[in-house]
């Protein structure tokens, strides 16, 4: 237990003086591995790990759900959701920011990824909003925020590596991000709400459109409706394995995107690289943490966690409490997807173990995730945003994300309260 | 990319388009595979043969065909909250260091890569039905890791130098 702590010290210590976190994972679990072991089984793990991990089939829906969300971009569906659900709500008071977190939630549908919904609704919405003369942190709160549905609502980076982590099912927990969807949603829309009840001049209205306008926009969103629908329904009805469904998604895009003409052979080639590159980033880490996690639990530190939890006869709930707190703390200064690899085996096993069900605490590991992706000092998303949109300052957009905070945690409080809402779909589909 | 039209090409441009372009290549195999794969099996009853083994591989290669230029262009993910120090020198210094670990960390693991092809290669292990040779592939496997190394050596050694044309070398 104690080797584990110092184990995490050193892999914080090296991540903060600016190691990459690959080899700041890596270089501390071999070190341990090796110290405990020998250099021998110590070396020897390394090319385990990193074969194991990069020959693995389940994995590779990785890259392809990466793929689609790319070639989704490209493809352009993005500005007819966000012309859609304006032409729906745009005429609400902060209608305008309210159709940017529903067509975030649509493009979060076909995207795995936040940061890639983000930057991609960005560039769509951020022009009306400020033609209509929102204030800039609403609007670009709203996208940021907005842009964290990506991975709630299926596909989703984090929960595919959740589940690999895991152990646990892809399709069941993909099905039980959809109505957390909806209801972060909604937390959104009253976030919205309470924004322009505060300040109406940062959330004018839109003009109302007459119904047949709406439908005739209601049309151009086919595409994304048909992709979401393979690509999920493949997977409920048990046509597909996560895997394929997403080679089909991917497939499904690439498609889309040159039936638009989106795509001439040199972008086409472009999307690729960047996809493939973005793959070898998130391998790299998952590698590392793999690495890093082998050493922990050679530590024996679950296992210790979980006596000392019994011993103590703390309540379930104040653990699980606690383990959010860590989480939110943790999700301040880390990056998303390591915080989930460097936590995950540490905690799932103490939570299954309080008798938790492990598909539940999934999601609420992906909501602490979002929360992560909007607050100070790292979050992700409002730095992709200001790289987007440089003239809006990093303060203005973190003042703009506050309401919407709140709506998170108020989502998280009801999913904690009610599991219902989380695994009632899963458990439809899969038992 | 755009860069195998200028006529100097300097051996690093070179190599960096051949790995992007193989990048990109496998990437679509990849997609493709899978939609073949599926298509195979539902339409024509007939499953892509050692459709398993070739995702695999493929992904495997994919990986490592972007480690040299993920890690020279200083790609993979590292966290910057805590401010540089201002001392330009000892700055040089700390960079030097991170950058250094990254070098061992991958030379270590071409190495041990490498060991394990000439064990695969002696025992002659395939896969088990399109009888791919795995210890070519993991050979492979060592070569990118240590060109990744090599790379990362150069830059670190002398900021300038960039394996990659398109990006100028960025100092964060």
């Amino acid at each position: 237990m104690e080797n584990a702590l110092i184990a995490f010290a050193v892999v914080l210590a090296l991540i903060f003086a600016r190691v990459p976190l690959v080899f700041a994972m890596s270089a501390t679990g071999f070190a341990g591995l090796a110290l405990e072991l020998g250099t021998r089984p110590a070396l020897a793990a390394i090319s385990n790990t990193v074969i194991e991990a990069g020959m693995s089939y389940s994995l590779s829906v990785l890259p392809l759900f990466v793929l689609m969300g790319n070639f989704a971009t490209r493809a352009r569906l993005s500005e007819e959701l966000y012309a859609a659900s304006y032409a729906f709500i745009g005429h609400w008071r902060g209608g305008l920011a309210s159709a940017t977190v529903v067509a975030c939630g649509g493009f979060g549908a076909i995207c795995g990824s936040s940061i890639a919904t983000a930057a991609t609704m960005a560039k769509v919405a951020m022009p009306s909003m400020r033609r209509f003369g929102y204030s800039d942190s609403l609007a670009t709160g709203a996208i940021a925020a907005g842009g964290t549905l990506g991975i709630l609502i299926p596909p989703s980076v984090i929960m595919i590596i959740y589940g690999i982590l895991t152990e646990t099912s892809i399709g069941a927990l993909f099905a039980a991000g959809l109505l957390p969807g909806v209801l972060a949603l909604a937390c959104y829309l009253a976030a919205v709400r309470l924004s322009t009840m505060i300040d109406p001049k940062a959330g004018p209205p839109g003009p109302r459109m007459n119904w047949a306008d709406r439908l005739k926009t209601l049309r151009s969103v086919w595409g994304v409706l048909l992709l979401f629908a393979i690509v999920m329904g493949g997977m409920y009805g048990g046509v597909f394995t996560p895997t394929e469904a997403a080679g089909i998604g991917a497939g499904g895009a690439f498609l889309f995107a040159l039936a638009r003409r989106a795509l001439s052979f040199r972008i086409a080639v472009d999307v690729l690289v960047e996809s493939a590159r973005t793959t070898t980033m998130m391998f790299a880490i998952l590698i590392g943490a793999l690495m890093f996690a082998t050493y922990i639990n050679y530590t024996g530190m679950p296992e210790a966690l979980q006596h000392m939890v019994k011993q103590a006869g703390t309540a379930p709930l104040t653990v699980l409490l606690a383990i959010i707190g860590i989480y939110l703390i943790l999700g301040c200064v880390l990056e998303s997807i390591s915080m989930v690899l460097l936590t995950v085996p540490v905690f799932f096993p103490l939570v299954t173990n309080l008798g938790y069900d492990p598909i539940w605490f999934g999601i609420l590991v992906v909501c602490v995730v979002e929360i992560s992706l909007i607050t100070p000092p790292v979050g992700l998303n409002v730095y992709v945003l200001n790289s987007v949109l440089p003239d809006v300052s990093l303060r203005t957009i973190f003042r703009g994300v506050v309401p919407f905070v709140l709506g998170d945690i108020v989502r998280l409080a009801v999913l904690i309260a009610f599991p219902a809402v989380t695994l009632f779909l899963p458990n439809l589909l899969f038992k | 990319m755009t860069a195998a039209a200028s006529q100097n090409l300097s051996a690093g441009q070179v190599v960096q388009g051949v790995l992007d372009w193989a990048a990109a290549s496998l990437m679509f195999l990849l997609m493709a595979m899978t939609c073949v794969d599926v298509a195979g099996r539902y339409f024509f009853n007939h499953p892509l043969p050692g459709g398993l083994e070739l995702t695999e591989i493929t992904m495997v290669l994919l990986v490592f065909a972007g480690l040299p230029i993920v890690t020279t262009a200083r790609e993979h993910v590292t966290v910057d909250i805590v401010p540089l120090i201002r001392n330009r020198w000892l700055q040089r210094v700390h960079l030097l260091l991170v950058d250094l670990i990254g070098v061992v960390c991958l030379s270590v693991l071409a190495w041990q890569l490498g060991l394990r092809s000439i064990r695969m290669t002696v025992v002659g292990d395939v896969t088990s039905q399109l009888r791919i040779p795995l210890g070519l592939m993991v050979w492979m496997l060592a070569g990118l890791s240590a060109l990744a190394a090599m790379a990362l050596l150069m830059r670190a050694l002398f900021p300038r130098w960039s394996i990659s044309s398109g990006r100028p070398a960025s100092d964060h």
